[in-house]
């Protein structure tokens, strides 16, 4: 069992910050800065061991930002000296975060699913080898390893197979399997103990959560300080004992959990109290529904309708793990779905997105470079590819009526470079984003239906707009959907904005009860607690 | 519409991209582009003066037309699924087979040559439908599902002939096929330009070529554009096998006699020339780069042959002449990508600048 360290440890104490010896990690004021733009003004963060923090704050708050310093993602505007165990450390420095005895456990958590749990604790922090101090045969020790590996599990409450790949396990077991392998890695006695969890439940479904509760609560008791980052307040709640609240990239405050309720958690990320302004009814279009969905069902998503219709831009605003991720994919077929799915009131069946986009759906997915583009071929075949019938005669290309819908939407968008045949790597995030959005919004690619995972994701502000206007011109003759976590686009750009929380979609907002706050707190949950 | 709101900023994006990528990826492709062609003159050059009287005549011409036609054919097989995005390594047995069944017929049956070739065909095709129906249903790596079928094919090739040289009487037209000249030229070698061309004109310009080429570049983002891969990717196997098929009858035609090892000798070779094809003329699978190296290959070898080289000189030449020109088309591509960087990393910048917020680091770590 990992014992709390003395706490008169000799390393060197940071001026003004005389407790500093006692603390698991004492970070000082630290700012970061990003051309200029301060997304982290003076943000100090201290924590004593088997102390539980949740970290809350809306995108953009600073959030992420922190965590990437502490991990050494990121350098400080000022170089900054922080205390982890007695042991100082540069924030910025990731190898010196490291020693200090920080570690991270992303949400992706970068495990091998092939692997069993005792290769992925052993690659990531070692195996026990065979031999003894002085002859080593760089053997690996399996037995020893296994029984390791086991007793890691059992101390934060699990009990599985260890030798099962990981890619079986359930998720709040592959959690399990990140968090030995940051425990196992620690040297006693050498700085301190941390764990930062960063949006740890954000894709495991509700009863998962409950397991990997436990397993906090065994770091806890392990007197490990533990870095909670969540978007779901409820989690912080409850599993939190203190909780530091960021907004605009300050602190607001850090206060321990017993005293807070889900209201003025949002509240403080907000900045403001909540407006509980009634909800009006849709009525901004009357066109036809073009993209009807009913009863669509994905792990993450629960039994969701939905209609768009022509002439509109619907928004779909979430939080990670809320199930908006999943909407646009399970939509298009993309991803396994059950539900019905029309288009023109055609139906589209799960797992062919090919029978979608010929009935008029077209899709422009969440990661440009994984699913968005054909990186070694041009910028004009990336742009005509999903109606090639429209640029060909006789079945074979018409590359002067290619080249000339090419320019014409490159004069339209501003596409930079306007030559036709540039590699599309050769375009920034921003431009690429113009060609892939064309590809369903140009005239002639029969599409009625568009919808738009992250439109601007990585895309400059030129870009955006240029993005905006053309989908605001499909609209005179189809209907737009767009899923984004960037809740200012949508109230910018859309008639009305449906919230999904918990799978479910929970608000539908529009006219002048769509505003940024409104949308932030129904995300959060907020008609369930504040109601 | 699309008024741009602040010029500013699109005049900057367009000098990051004079400046950085757009320059040097045009500079890279421009010089490697042609280097296969470039390579052909200079050993033409070099040969001639050092080799004056054997290597510039008619008969070193046709002799290297000749010899690649079979190569050049089997590399055009290959190129399909590749292009689709799978590797095959079926191509040289299911030529093997067919040149073996046909010959076999020929010999222990009197069936018409011509339903012999097309026996010999359809057995070559099957073997590729095999490979097709495995990786699509069960979702198999290409590589491992086409190593399987081709070693089947291998196998029953060898159960064929016994292990003994099968000899053949063919008629004259199967004859004139292997072995007659269009004027100067090699019939196999016009056969190789109309199968080319062919290709040609299918990846470069139909919609289903386009396909294609989109299926093997990014296979997520062609199902997202509505392609039905799957598809694509099992006729691309049968495409591939049709050809290699035919190659393996024309084989059959050119030397008179089978063996199980005539054919899959041309695996590697061909191989080679198809992935230095990628490195020629455009940055990808391509047929033109695909010719190009082989008769780049095809040249080399020959003079060195003429010159007195040992027989292994041919499989050292074509090993050093792939690694050098992957070399040199990778260096291009690793410039590309650290100028991209330096590119995105200015967006990033700017975007963070304006906005207020940078959300780009909110959503990479989302």
């Amino acid at each position: 069992m990992v014992a709390s360290r003395s706490a008169d440890d000799p390393g060197p104490l940071y001026a003004g910050h005389l407790s500093g010896a006692e603390s698991a990690l004492d970070v000082p004021p630290v700012s970061k800065s990003f051309s200029g733009n301060r997304v982290l003004k003076e943000v100090a963060i201290r924590l004593v061991p088997g102390e539980v923090r949740g970290l809350a704050g809306l995108n953009g708050s600073g959030k992420s930002t922190l965590v990437k310093l502490l991990a050494g993602y990121h350098k400080p505007d000022e170089p900054v000296k922080a205390v982890a165990g007695g042991r100082e450390f540069d924030v910025g420095n990731h190898d010196d975060a490291h020693s200090a005895g920080i570690r991270f456990v992303h949400q992706d958590l970068a495990l091998i699913d092939v692997l069993d749990t005792v290769d992925n604790v052993g690659i990531g922090a070692g195996y026990s080898r065979r031999g003894s101090v002085r002859i080593n045969w760089r053997l690996i020790n399996w037995r020893r390893m296994k029984k390791q590996t086991t007793q890691i599990l059992g101390e934060l409450g699990y009990s599985f197979d260890v030798s099962v790949p990981v890619g079986q396990l359930t998720p709040s077991q592959r959690t399990g399997v990140a968090i030995a392998r940051a425990l196992r890695d620690w040297v006693d006695g050498a700085g301190g103990k941390v764990v930062v969890l960063d949006e740890p439940t954000a894709t495991m479904p509700m009863a998962e959560v409950e397991n990997l509760f436990r397993a906090i609560d065994k770091l806890r008791r392990q007197a490990v300080a533990v870095i909670l980052v969540t978007h779901r307040l409820d989690e912080i709640l409850t599993m939190a004992d203190t909780v530091s609240v960021l907004r605009n990239g300050s602190l607001v405050t850090t206060e321990p959990v017993g005293s807070m309720t889900h209201a003025r958690l949002v509240e403080l990320m907000l900045g403001r109290t909540l407006d509980s302004a009634a909800l009006s009814s849709a009525g901004s279009s009357s066109g036809p529904a073009l993209l009807t969905i009913r009863n669509l069902a994905t792990t993450l998503i629960d039994h969701v309708d939905l209609d768009v219709r022509s002439g509109e831009i619907v928004g779909v605003a979430g939080l990670t793990g809320s199930g908006r991720e999943d909407l646009l994919p399970a939509i298009t077929g993309m991803m396994p779905r059950t539900g019905d799915v029309r288009v023109l009131s055609k139906q589209v069946s799960s797992h062919r997105p090919a029978q979608a986009v010929r009935a008029g759906l077209g899709y422009v997915p969440a990661h440009r470079l994984r699913d968005g583009l054909f990186p070694d071929l041009d910028m004009t075949t990336n742009f005509t590819i999903a109606n090639l019938s429209s640029v060909s005669r006789h079945h074979i290309m018409d590359k002067s009526a290619e080249k000339a819908a090419m320019l014409s939407w490159i004069k339209e968008l501003a596409v930079i470079p306007g030559d036709p045949v540039a590699p599309i790597l050769a375009l920034s995030g921003g431009n690429q984003q113009k060609v892939v959005v064309g590809r369903w919004a140009r005239p002639g690619a029969g599409v009625s239906v568009l919808v738009l995972d992250e439109p601007t994701q990585g895309v400059d502000v030129s870009a955006r707009e240029a993005i905006y206007q053309a989908l605001q011109s499909f609209t005179s003759t189809g209907a737009v959907l767009v899923s984004s976590s960037d809740t200012d686009e949508l109230c910018r750009i859309c008639a009305r904005v449906l919230v999904i929380y918990q799978g479910r979609i929970v608000a539908e907002l529009s006219g002048d009860a769509l505003t940024p706050s409104a949308v932030d707190s129904y995300t959060l949950g907020a008609n369930q607690g504040a109601a | 519409m699309a008024e741009d709101p602040t010029p500013s900023v699109n005049d900057v994006v367009l000098a990051e991209s004079r400046r950085g990528t757009g320059r040097a990826r045009y500079w890279q492709t421009g010089i490697v582009r042609y280097s296969g062609l470039y390579g052909i003159a200079i050993l033409i050059v070099i040969f001639s003066l050092t080799l004056p009287g054997v290597f510039p005549t008619s008969v070193t011409f046709r002799l290297v037309l000749e010899d690649q036609s079979i190569g050049g054919l089997l590399a055009l097989a290959a190129l399909i699924p590749l292009a689709a995005g799978s590797i095959d390594l079926a191509f040289a047995y299911i030529a093997g087979l067919s040149m073996v069944v046909m010959a076999w017929l020929n010999i222990t049956t009197g069936i018409p040559t011509i339903v012999c070739a097309l026996i010999a065909l359809v057995c070559g095709v099957a073997v590729g439908v095999l490979s097709g129906l495995i990786i699509v249903f069960f979702d198999i790596d290409s590589l491992i599902v086409t190593l399987g079928t081709g070693t089947v094919a291998l196998g029953m090739t060898e159960l064929l002939t016994g292990g003994s040289v099968l000899p053949t009487t063919l008629p004259n037209s199967f004859n004139y096929l292997g072995q007659g000249l269009i004027g100067p030229v090699p019939v196999l070698a016009v056969i190789l330009f109309v199968v080319a061309a062919c290709m040609y004109v299918w990846l470069e310009h139909t919609p289903s070529g386009r396909r294609l080429l989109a299926t093997g570049n990014n296979r997520n983002a062609a199902r997202a554009a509505g392609i039905k891969v799957a598809k694509i990717q099992f006729l691309s196997l049968v495409a591939s096998s049709v050809i290699s098929g035919f190659a393996g009858i024309l084989l059959l035609c050119q030397i008179g006699s089978a063996t199980d090892t005539s054919a899959s000798a041309y695996l590697l070779p061909a191989i080679a020339a198809l992935f230095l094809g990628t490195t020629q003329v455009i940055n990808r699978v391509n047929v033109a780069g695909t010719i190009v190296a082989v008769y780049l290959l095809g040249v080399g070898i020959k003079g060195l042959e003429l010159a007195g080289a040992a027989p292994w000189v041919q499989e050292f030449f074509d090993g050093l002449v792939l690694l050098i020109a992957v070399v040199l088309a990778t260096r291009g591509r690793v410039r590309n990508r650290v100028s991209r960087r330096r590119n995105s990393n200015t967006n990033k910048e700017s975007s963070g600048k304006i906005d207020g917020i940078s959300e780009v680091e909110e959503q990479t770590s989302a």
